[in-house]
């Protein structure tokens, strides 16, 4: 290539490759077209091929005869209308959705409240602490996480010898199923919370401070400042954040409801993640999980979508 | 009046808000408090006699101080092989992850790259659309490597979230550099290694961390694709450890049935296994917040 292309390419014209032919472009770019060959492998072979597998929710599939010659299922949604026949995979959506409720009600404003509180907080050196004490839980894995709640409020644990040493009967916070959730819930806010505060701590030190001294020349105290001047600023974050999370409504990871699941509660803790697990990598009903999984992704994907056309309606620009 | 003004505001503020002040002030602290207690607690706990442990008298400060708990676990072959694996292959799929991103990122960020859209929605596409659990898993199985470490490091290889957070960077790179670089006759794999690498070595770092991070706490996959106990993560030994010590597939210690015995030893295992963390933890605060900064600002 000649340094005329890189003139046309610095100065930011429309591309002009297409003026190309096929070949030349290949020989011009060749270095950045074989840098692709890597990654791209690792998309098609790990991303699109496993898709592949989606067809066995339509198969009567036998590990023998492999995905491609075990026959069709008949009718072709045998194991869809097996699904929606099932009382616990309805159990596991109705779980699913509940947690995510419960952690938008009370993990999503966590948050919010902590970074407005931190944004007000005078010390910086003390700030600086208690930021780095409070992000330390978004590190640590589920499972160290659920151990620690087992060691805390296990029927040994602190807590509950706390509880009987002033005369209290102890609480079984982890086997019956209402105090189960609130488990659930308050883990949650007590692993991200902390973590959450940084976006929310980036928008309010982007609100001018020209309305800080507005609101203070007309008498405004902190807490109404906090309500009539932070609280609007930041709110486009808020909105988006809000969105992102209940484009997440269907789904919940794994881990952390395997973690602190037990027999005792498996009733009230089996989402659809742990099902899929349950069903399909244990008891090996590859057609039926696989449905559950399809049924996940479809339903995700419309939220996602879904969440993202109401970003943009609301002029935020949308997600992608 | 303007001088009066101006010098007042900070000490007038302070006396006028100092209730409010104490109120978040106290409220952070008992949250940061709830933060950082349950680990002391079982630090306490680890490195606290038996008898104290069963009866519950340890609650933030150690008692009758007794290291044997450590010794045990230090002792246990397990779990310094799953220590050991689980570094190993940290580092093996950083390694791989981070040159499969730059390779990834850098052409994306190239506007002049003939394709470079279609790329990006092959990029995407997976962000939105998986194949799920089940299909993954097959899969994976089709391919041979159910039981292969190699499970737990191809199938995650590239982050979509990370390329587009290192794209973003490389762009932001001047592009001056490579045209310079260009007319000297170096070709773009020596201006991607010679001269933005280096330029990039913060944005390297926070997203080395991103994965290093994501592959040690991960216990899903070592669940789903892993079988064989000398092949098994921390986070999954860790697992058996705390919540099936009671099944008989926990060789933790000879002789160990002893429920108490067991909990101080539990406890130093979930110490032992947060170690790691807390030891790269300053480093990764500083970095992972810059991430989240970078990665918040829309592409």
């Amino acid at each position: 290539m000649g340094a005329n292309d890189l003139q046309k390419n610095a100065s930011g014209n429309a591309p002009k490759y297409k003026r190309m032919g096929f070949i030349k472009t290949i020989k011009t770019y060749k270095w950045l077209y074989l840098m692709l060959v890597f990654p791209l492998a690792q998309y098609v072979l790990f991303r699109y091929a496993p898709l592949t597998g989606l067809q066995v929710a339509f198969k009567e599939f036998s590990v023998f005869k492999g995905i491609s010659k075990s026959p069709w299922a008949t009718p072709i949604f045998k194991y869809f209308q097996e699904v929606f026949a099932n009382p616990q995979f309805w159990n596991a959506v109705k779980n699913t959705v509940k947690l995510n409720i419960l952690d938008l009600i009370f993990g999503f404003p966590m948050p919010i409240i902590l970074a407005i509180m931190l944004w007000e907080m005078r010390s910086v050196k003390v700030k600086k602490v208690y930021q780095t004490l409070m992000y330390l839980p978004h590190f640590l894995s589920w499972v160290i996480i659920g151990s620690l709640v087992v060691k805390i409020f296990g029927t040994n644990g602190p807590v509950n010898t706390f509880l009987s040493s002033i005369g209290r009967n102890p609480v079984n916070f982890l086997m019956d199923s209402g105090n189960w959730t609130v488990m659930y819930v308050v883990t949650g806010i007590w692993q991200s919370a902390g973590w959450g505060t940084i976006i929310y701590l980036a928008a309010i030190s982007g609100v001018n401070t020209e309305l800080y001294e507005a609101a203070e020349v007309d008498g405004c105290g902190r807490l109404r400042r906090i309500w009539y001047v932070t609280l609007p600023c930041i709110m486009p974050t808020i909105v988006i954040m809000l969105i992102l999370q209940l484009g997440q409504m269907v789904g919940i990871g794994f881990e952390r409801p395997y973690v602190m699941m037990n027999n005792m509660v498996k009733n009230s803790a089996d989402v659809i993640s742990t099902f899929v697990y349950d069903r399909g990598i244990l008891n090996r009903q590859y057609p039926f999980a696989t449905a559950v999984d399809i049924f996940g992704s479809v339903v995700n994907m419309c939220f996602v979508i879904g969440a993202n056309f109401i970003t943009r309606r609301m002029g935020e620009g949308g997600l992608f | 009046m303007s001088n009066a003004a101006s010098a007042k505001p900070r000490t007038a503020k302070g006396r006028r808000y100092i209730g409010s002040e104490i109120v978040f002030n106290i409220i952070l602290t008992i949250f940061v408090l709830l933060c950082v207690l349950p680990v002391i607690h079982v630090i306490a706990k680890s490195i606290s006699g038996r008898a104290p442990v069963v009866a519950g008298k340890v609650y933030l400060l150690p008692k009758e101080l007794d290291f044997n708990a450590y010794v045990s676990v230090f002792n246990d072959p397990t779990m310094i092989r799953s220590m050991w694996f689980s570094i190993q292959w940290t580092v093996i799929y950083t390694a791989l992850a981070m040159v499969s991103t730059i390779l990834l990122a850098y052409p994306l960020s190239r506007h002049y790259l003939p394709g470079r859209k279609v790329l990006m929605v092959v990029v995407l596409i997976p962000m939105y659309f998986t194949g799920g659990t089940i299909a993954n898993f097959l899969w994976v199985k089709q391919m041979g490597l159910i039981d292969s470490p190699w499970s737990l490091v191809l199938p995650i290889l590239t982050s979509t979230y990370n390329t587009i957070i290192l794209r973003n960077f490389f762009e932001s790179v001047p592009a001056s550099l490579e045209e310079s670089a260009k007319l000297d006759g170096c070709n773009d794999l020596q201006i991607l290694i010679r001269i933005i690498l280096p330029l990039s070595t913060a944005s390297l770092a926070t997203i080395a961390l991103f994965y290093a991070v994501a592959r040690w706490n991960n216990y899903a996959d070592v669940r789903y694709y892993i079988n064989t106990s000398s092949k098994f993560t921390l986070q999954m030994k860790l697992y058996q450890v705390v919540f099936a010590s009671s099944s008989s597939d926990v060789s933790m210690v000879e002789g160990g049935k002893n429920a108490v015995l067991a909990e101080t030893i539990q406890c130093a295992a979930v110490v032992f296994s947060t170690v790691p963390i807390l030891i790269v933890y300053p480093f990764l605060q500083k970095y992972f917040v810059q991430g989240v900064m970078i990665g918040a600002v829309k592409e």
